[in-house]
């Protein structure tokens, strides 16, 4: 097994998955504070006595892109849960803007954290008393289970062969570098690391451009409806449907808030995010839902623009168009302008949907083919990440410093398999070459 | 004949140092061998190091024993391995002269007052009521003494093979320790069977050595300890390879071998292949690599390293016959492999003291690993705690982050052995922050405070390090085109000596070592950082200790697996828990729950 440490940084979601109105991002550990100060922009957290919370800005410390306006609660150790130093990031419940908040936390060095790590912390530094450790341990207990088995679920059959694969190459590769190092005499020729390598970094890659697909596999996505007022977004949504959800007129911004509508398409579980009429507006409840509507499409996996083709292009509002899909509604009428890179629509006529529907499986899932391996699981995604950080460092090192990278990337990906390192690499170095007088 | 402080049964690598360690305490010793003119034999190869067993020379070095100085006296061939692959890597292997070695060990060792030589073989040990009073030998009389070594090798229960005709013995040509295993049963101890071998010595003047490719020495020589012996450069060493005809003879006769006719029951050890196994297990390859070793400066007899072989006589000399410069080889002395009984590590204690009878230590291939360095290293850790036990004092041990015996150590008593282990760089995890040349930053402290050296080879170690820091210091003020010179230093085509030259040397002029620890610091930099966070999260779960005497069925959610493997290992801390194989996380928070709910003991 890997060897838990009790006092490094992990980072947790605290909320329940989903959508709320709060979600809570839970940092503690030796340096919790520096660490989460290198993406507040705000009081500098590390300044901040302990019980204070501030007001900022949370930002992702490479491109500078501002995540999400948020609270902060500063702990000092020993008054805290886990009585160490620690932080509370209170964010706008969407769920992306969470994952992205906890990614950029490993991106700092934090490690996620095992199932009830938090509260085996508080107990380990003495801030339960004796009557609460059954329960706890109960607890920790329950967890563990809890995340074996939808850690089970989140590593296929397919994706466990593939990772062993990889593992099985690494594996290969180290003990062809430590017969070298550990023998020689004995006519062993030097590894050929970088070959070795390439291939093996190319699958991680390749296996970590699927994540954001697996999530969306496994947990769903949620799709926004954007346009301007009487675009035909509610009939576009109800067409999806197949039967009226969305009240629909001919008056403009009938939908002044937002609808949101679960459907499927192509086995995924999507949720359509209907949104109010994106237009100049003096109607103060109507601004509103404008800003909530542009919001929505800035956390929304996918985006559907739609503009009307019988009426003159409008427009366009500030959508992450990189994951947005134009649609040129209401092609049952005459055209009024022509663009190729707006898909025709008819929510009338039904022209144009199976081909929505299907590009809406392809921007979600990509092209990977049914029953491609998916990676969804966080834990498995970040032991993936720290496999390629080191495999890549392993390519610029020299050979004793390579075999100490490709062991690292190894323990981490022994953390997704559960597989003893050391004892593995011994033993293929005498299954592999002929070496020992 | 008084009663000694510690008796050490064996005069081998194990027990040698384990005499001397006792000594070095001011324990009144007494080393029992049936041959005391044997003390200190090579048994196998007479070389001391390479890769993974040098550095178990430098620490025993530094810990004040005496295999690196003896190794160093007696070299006749020294050669640096790995020496362009990195600091952690390289190692120094040295071939010494197997008689002068042996009279050498005899010399120092049995010139300390403290040390006394017994002849005589032990039959069992004294034990009465449950306490370990000394030994008693096999011509009945009792040797007192309040703590005793066993280090007897493979002389336990010990068979040798010569094709499938066996028959008890130890050695080749020496009797085995018939009795002593029954002891060690009757404490409790389970005992493991493992099997090794040896190859066939030649006559040195039956070779023609022109058709050998010639292996020279390194001049200057490189050393273990600093002083380089008179015959350091003497003899060079060779190479030659096995034929197609080898391998035919090899294939067409496995019959007739004790290991593939299925006589031998004993495990043996994946590294030390006999040439039966080479052949059949890597049948692509077609020649292997033979080493040819002088067994001295004098000597008559050749080692002929890669060719061990239980295959019959006979055979064995069309074998031989059958290699390059080899056609009128005559053996001296035939191949064979041996079968002995070994104490499962498992229930020593990380001091290398039986769990089953305090008092008793075991060390050396007995415990079941293989190689002279992993024996001297256990021998002088086994010799230190029995003195120390004979004194009243608490056992001490090495932490597996405080180098290669550690991690030894660790391996054996926590996840214990199914074959004889022998050391290999790649079972330490820290390597790079373990590495022979700071062996004495890391052990001379250990070895004075536990008074295997004098006070003042701390000072000087210490004084060492000192300037090497303040090198690196004044290497990071000054600079180097717009760099600091520290910087300019990590570039891979860099040298110290480069730096110096723009630079300008330090007052006082480093050492040949302390420039080298100036070098590795800087250029290993980043990697030394990340290793030493590993040690630091290693030592983190040390400080979770665990009650030898802990009653692991009362630890609520332990698994069944965890209980059985626990309860059989003992570990001291939660870290050492960890590595005991099968144990898994939930495992450990079990630990972590059920201790911290325990009462603190007051100190």
């Amino acid at each position: 097994m890997g060897l838990p440490s009790l006092n490094d940084v992990i980072a947790a979601i605290a909320t329940p998955p989903g959508k709320g109105a709060v979600g809570i991002v839970r940092v503690s550990g030796e340096g919790a504070l520096e660490l989460v100060s290198r993406l507040w922009k705000g009081t500098n957290p590390s300044q901040l006595p302990g019980g204070r919370f501030t007001y900022g800005k949370i930002c992702d410390p490479n491109t500078q892109e501002v995540l999400d306006e948020a609270l902060l609660l500063v702990f000092r150790r020993p008054h805290s849960y886990t009585g160490q130093d620690s932080a509370e990031l209170q964010t706008h419940g969407s769920p992306a803007v969470l994952r992205r908040v906890l990614q950029v936390l490993f991106e700092l060095g934090a490690r996620p954290a095992q199932p009830g790590e938090f509260t085996l912390r508080a107990y380990l530094n003495g801030k339960m008393d004796l009557a609460q450790a059954e329960s706890v341990l109960s607890l920790v207990e329950a967890e563990s289970e809890a995340a074996r088995r939808q850690a089970l679920r989140g590593l296929s059959a397919g994706l466990s062969q593939k990772i062993s694969r990889l593992s099985e190459q690494l594996f290969d590769l180290l003990a062809h570098i430590q017969a070298w190092l550990d023998y020689p005499e004995e006519g062993v020729e030097p590894a050929q690391i970088q070959a070795g390598l390439e291939p093996v970094l190319q699958e991680i890659n390749r296996l970590l451009s699927t994540a954001p697909a697996g999530r969306i596999a496994q947990k769903g996505a949620r799709i926004a409806l954007v346009g301007a007022p009487n675009a035909g977004k509610s009939s576009l949504l109800n067409a999806l449907l197949g039967y009226e959800r969305a009240i629909v007129t001919p008056i403009p911004g009938t939908t002044r808030d937002y609808l949101e509508a679960p459907l499927e398409i192509a086995g995924v579980p999507i949720v359509a995010v209907d949104t109010a009429g994106v237009r100049e507006t003096h109607d103060v409840i109507e601004k509103s839902g404008v800003e909530r509507a542009l919001q929505i499409a800035q956390e929304a996996d996918l985006v559907l623009y739609l503009a009307d083709q019988s009426q003159p292009h409008p427009t366009p509002p500030p959508l992450p168009w990189e994951r947005t899909l134009k649609v040129a509604s209401k092609a049952d009428l005459a055209p009024a302008w022509h663009d190729p890179s707006y898909l025709r629509v008819s929510s009338q006529t039904g022209l144009g949907l199976e081909e929505l529907r299907q590009q809406i499986h392809r921007r979600l899932l990509g092209e990977a083919p049914e029953g491609e391996l998916w990676i969804s699981n966080e834990r498995h995604v970040e032991a993936l990440r720290r496999a390629q950080t080191q495999l890549q460092e392993a390519l610029q090192a020299p050979e004793d410093l390579a075999a100490l990278s490709i062991e690292q990337a190894l323990e981490a990906l022994a953390e997704i398999l559960g597989k003893d390192v050391s004892e593995e690499v011994i033993d293929r170095v005498f299954r592999n070459f002929c070496v020992g007088k | 004949m008084g009663a000694y402080d510690v008796i050490v049964v064996g005069g081998g690598h194990a027990g040698i140092e384990a005499a001397w360690a006792a000594a070095r305490l001011g324990a009144r010793v007494g080393l029992v061998t049936s041959n005391p003119e044997r003390i200190g034999l090579m048994p196998c190869n007479p070389a001391v190091g390479g890769p993974g067993k040098s550095q178990l020379v430098a620490e025993v070095e530094a810990l004040g024993g005496l295999m690196g100085k003896l190794a160093d006296a007696t070299a006749i061939h020294t050669r640096v391995l790995n020496r362009s692959k990195g600091p952690a890597v390289q190692s120094l292997r040295v071939q010494v002269d197997r008689d002068l070695y042996a009279l050498e060990a005899q010399r120092v060792l049995l010139g300390h007052p403290q040390i006394e030589s017994v002849r005589a073989e032990v039959a069992a040990l004294w034990v009465e009521q449950g306490v370990l009073c000394g030994v008693q030998t096999v011509d009945g009389r009792r040797l007192p003494a309040r703590a005793v070594v066993v280090a007897s090798g493979t002389f336990l229960q010990g068979v040798v093979w010569y094709g499938r005709q066996s028959r008890p013995a130890g050695r080749q040509g020496e009797p085995p320790a018939r009795f002593l295993s029954e002891s060690l049963r009757a404490v409790g101890h389970r005992l493991l069977r493992f099997k090794t071998g040896t190859p066939p010595r030649i006559q040195a003047d039956s070779v023609d050595y022109h058709k050998l490719e010639v292996v020279p020495a390194d001049d200057p020589p490189e050393t273990f300890a600093g002083v380089p012996g008179p015959y350091a450069t003497a003899r060079p060493t060779w190479q030659t390879r096995t034929t197609a005809t080898t391998h035919r003879l090899i294939q067409e006769n496995l019959h007739l071998s004790p290991l593939y006719g299925g006589d031998i029951e004993g495990i043996g050890p994946r590294y030390c292949p006999s040439i039966e196994d080479k052949v059949v297990r890597f049948s692509d390859k077609e020649t292997h690599l033979l080493f040819v070793e002088p067994d001295g400066l004098h000597t008559t007899e050749l080692y002929l390293q890669g060719f061990s072989s239980s295959l019959p006589p006979e055979l064995q000399v069309q074998m031989v016959r059958s290699l390059p410069g080899f056609e009128q080889a005559v053996i001296q002395r035939y191949a064979y492999a041996v079968e002995y009984d070994a104490v499962d590590p498992l229930e020593l204690t990380p001091g290398l003291q039986s769990r089953m009878l305090p008092g008793l230590f075991t060390a050396g291939q007995l415990n079941g690993t293989s190689g002279y360095e992993e024996a001297a290293a256990q021998g002088l850790l086994a010799g230190l705690n029995a003195a120390r036990y004979a004194m009243g004092l608490e056992e001490v041990q090495l932490p597996r982050a405080s180098g290669y015996i550690g991690v030894m150590v660790d391996d054996l008593v926590h996840r214990g052995v199914d074959e004889p282990y022998r050391m290999m760089t790649s079972r330490v995890e820290l390597r790079l922050l373990c590495r022979s040349d700071n062996a004495d930053e890391r052990m001379v402290p250990l070895a004075v405070a536990w008074g295997l050296r004098p006070a003042e080879d701390l000072r000087a170690v210490q004084a060492k390090y000192t300037r090497v820091q303040n090198e690196l210091n004044r290497l990071q003020r000054s600079r180097i085109e717009g760099v600091s010179a520290l910087q300019y230093l990590r570039r891979p085509e860099a040298s110290y000596e480069q730096v110096l030259r723009l630079i300008g040397p330090p007052e006082i002029p480093l050492s040949k070592a302390e420039a080298y620890q100036v070098e590795v610091r800087a250029k290993y930099a980043g990697y030394m950082e990340r290793q030493a966070k590993l040690r630091e999260r290693l030592k983190e779960l040390e400080a979770y200790r665990l009650p030898v005497n802990l009653d692991y069925t009362q630890v609520p959610s332990l698994s069944k697996e965890a209980v059985e493997k626990l309860s059989r290992v003992r570990p001291h801390s939660v870290a050492e828990a960890s590595r005991v194989p099968g144990i898994r996380d939930s495992d450990i928070t079990a630990l972590l729950v059920y201790i911290a709910k325990m009462p603190v003991p007051v100190h």
